[in-house]
């Protein structure tokens, strides 16, 4: 099976940092200079990057990070990235002025269907960013944004979302913020029926719910699922999730799924 | 930019740089020219092929490790069949040699998958004898120098193609593997594949590939690939595809002098996409400040004296 983008440039480049600020706990906004990359992007595709120093062999793989501001003005992409493990670490101490080896833009992005006139957005922690370049992407539609974090301290780029005048709806796990409890549960309490599509990105277990969710509303969903990769451009079959297709790439048939046809309970 | 002192004979294979896209690391061909034309590479290994489709490995199927990575794919494909349809076209048209890697489960396969991609524009057929992944197949061809001959065989005579036989790093004696295969009228040797492995996840508990073991590929087996190259350079007369580790052009280079006559880069592609413009570069380089005609001079160069068998350490 080939993936619709399997003819779309993509383009390697000694991306050049701008600025790579805290913004939240171990949580960083890194702004990059990638001109060609910039001009490429959709939202809901992400860029692979090297996040140790050229020509060190160690870490060997690449990180996905999702797009989750493109300025094509100016020709830079912001990603939002949280501390997870060496790479992301490594990438949280890189300073403005200095290189970075990034590949993109890669994947199928969110494809919305022009009926797709009410969007609702289903963030889970660090899936968020996302769906912040989807918002961006499209003032032509009218968005809300559910948004769940573990505390208050890890909610992120409210002011950003204020901006663009998208109310966010808060759940936190120990009710530091908005709804006590988990996003999905705020969800099916509040979101009701009136709207056309629900676009997600978080933790598996919160899209297995979502999905749950919307299935038995009869919705369709558009989800960003995350798998551990290798190549990162469709080549080593290394990043497949099960489907009603069979095994699909994350990398390049996604990350972007139809939520009715990814096989949920595996 | 084609440069004749690149060139290389692998096999009865003309290649225009001695750098080839390793098995299972470059899809058809497809997904690496998005970042534009192959040119620096001189020959492309298809994913590994069986007779029937395959739908591989549960997920996860990768993990990294120490200056490496595991991998678990278990040969997903199409199957040949699919394979000539839907792929060979395009894979035909990259404008370079492109090779095909087959597995079977019975070594009657391996002679069917054979007879199936003569006269389909494919340049030579490598012989995967040691993909760890498939419980049913591989790992018995690759350990036993006598299935292996069988596999040759089976292989030799249902095709006129360049018949390149891939060993396995998890053997014993490599020598008597890549014997029993030249004996069999193999036209060359591909080494090496990826050393089986495994990894755990402490909070888990679990292993973290869903098939627990995978092949380790990498820098962290360059050492191991370079050792076994030396001894089946001493031992065989047809020549040798060198894999293992490569990320640079010394690497390379260091693959060469120890009697590869071509090399292979797997997962240093996955590190850079742009891998073969810089290896390519440095040889070219190398070959110029050290003063050889060609590259070809480079191969076993590393063997001078002739002697130094024995035990290390
Ligand atoms: C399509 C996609 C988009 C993503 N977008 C973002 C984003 O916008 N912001 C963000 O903070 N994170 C994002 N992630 C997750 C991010 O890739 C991982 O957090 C990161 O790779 C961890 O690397 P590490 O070296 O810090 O962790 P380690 O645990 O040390 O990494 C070890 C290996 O596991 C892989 N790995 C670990 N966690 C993940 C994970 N969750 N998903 C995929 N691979 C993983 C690493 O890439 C590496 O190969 C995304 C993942 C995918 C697949
Ligand atoms: C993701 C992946 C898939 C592979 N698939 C195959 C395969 O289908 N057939 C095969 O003979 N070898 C396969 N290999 C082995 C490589 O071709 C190569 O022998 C090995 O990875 C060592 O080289 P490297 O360190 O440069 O990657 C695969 C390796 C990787 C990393
Ligand atoms: S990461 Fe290699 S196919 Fe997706």
């Amino acid at each position: 099976m080939r993936a619709q983008q399997d003819h779309e440039r993509l383009y390697q480049t000694m991306a050049i940092i701008v600025a790579n600020i805290p913004i939240g706990p171990g949580t960083y906004r890194l702004t990059l200079l990638a001109p060609e990359i910039t001009a490429a992007a959709r939202p809901g595709q992400f860029v692979e990057i090297l996040p140790g120093a050229k020509a060190a062999m160690d870490p060997l793989l690449r990180r996905p990070i999702s797009i989750c501001a493109i300025d094509k003005e100016n020709g830079r992409i912001d990603l939002v990235y949280r501390e997870v493990g060496r790479g992301t670490r490594m990438l949280g101490e890189k300073q403005t002025g200095e290189k970075l080896d990034v590949f993109g833009p890669v994947g199928n992005g969110f494809v919305l269907p022009d009926e797709a006139r009410k969007i609702l957005l289903v963030a889970g922690g660090i899936g968020m960013p996302p769906l912040y370049a989807l918002a961006q992407s499209h003032p032509e539609r009218e968005f809300v944004l559910y948004y769940g974090a573990r505390n208050q301290q890890e909610l992120i780029m409210l002011e950003d979302w204020a901006l663009l005048k998208i109310p966010v709806k808060i759940a936190t796990d120990d009710g530091s913020s908005g709804f006590k409890g988990r996003v999905t549960d705020l969800f099916l309490k509040e979101a009701g029926t009136a709207y056309h599509l629900c676009c997600a990105c978080g933790p598996r277990p919160m899209l297995t719910a979502l999905a749950g969710i919307l299935q038995q509303q009869g919705k369709k969903g558009l989800f960003s699922l995350e798998a551990r990769m290798a190549c990162g451009v469709g080549a080593c079959l290394g990043c497949v999730c099960s489907t009603k297709h069979g095994y699909q790439r994350v990398c390049v048939d996604g990350p972007v799924f139809p939520a009715e046809e990814v096989i949920w309970d595996e | 930019m084609n440069n004749p002192k690149l060139q290389v004979d692998f096999a009865g294979i003309s290649l225009r740089t001695p750098l080839v896209a390793a098995s299972g690391t470059f899809g058809f061909g497809r997904e690496y020219s998005r970042f534009g034309p192959l040119d620096d590479w001189g020959a492309i290994v298809g994913k590994g092929l069986t007779l029937r489709p395959s739908q591989g490995n549960p997920p996860p199927r990768v993990t990294e490790t120490p200056a490496g990575m595991l991998n678990s794919i278990g040969l997903q494909n199409p199957g040949v069949e699919a394979f000539l349809r839907d792929e060979m076209p395009d894979f035909a048209s990259l404008g370079l040699p492109v090779l095909a890697n087959i597995s079977g489960h019975t070594v009657e396969e391996y002679g069917e998958i054979a007879a199936k991609l003569e006269g389909s524009g494919i340049a030579g057929i490598e012989v995967n004898v040691s993909c760890p992944n498939v419980k049913a197949g591989g790992i018995v061809f690759g350990t036993d120098p006598k299935a292996l001959a069988a596999v040759t065989r089976a292989v030799r005579r249902r095709t006129g193609l360049p018949v390149i036989v891939k060993l396995s790093p998890n053997v014993t004696d490599v020598v008597a593997l890549a014997q029993a295969a030249e004996g069999e009228g193999a036209d060359g040797l591909s080494m090496i594949n990826t050393l089986l492995g495994m990894a755990i996840d402490i909070h888990t508990r679990r292993p973290i590939l869903a098939n627990t073991f995978g092949g380790l590929s990498g820098p962290a087996i360059k050492p191991v690939a370079l050792r076994m190259i030396w001894q089946v350079y001493r031992a065989v007369k047809i020549p040798i595809l060198g894999m293992g580790g490569i990320t640079c052009a010394a690497d390379a280079i260091e693959f060469l002098l120890a009697g590869a006559s071509a090399v292979a880069v797997g997962t240093g592609i996955f590190h850079n996409p742009g891998i073969a413009k810089e290896i390519r570069e440095g040889i070219q380089q190398y070959i110029v400040e050290k003063g050889f005609a060609s590259v070809t001079q480079l191969v076993g160069a590393a063997h001078q004296d002739g002697e130094g068998k024995g035990c290390g350490g």
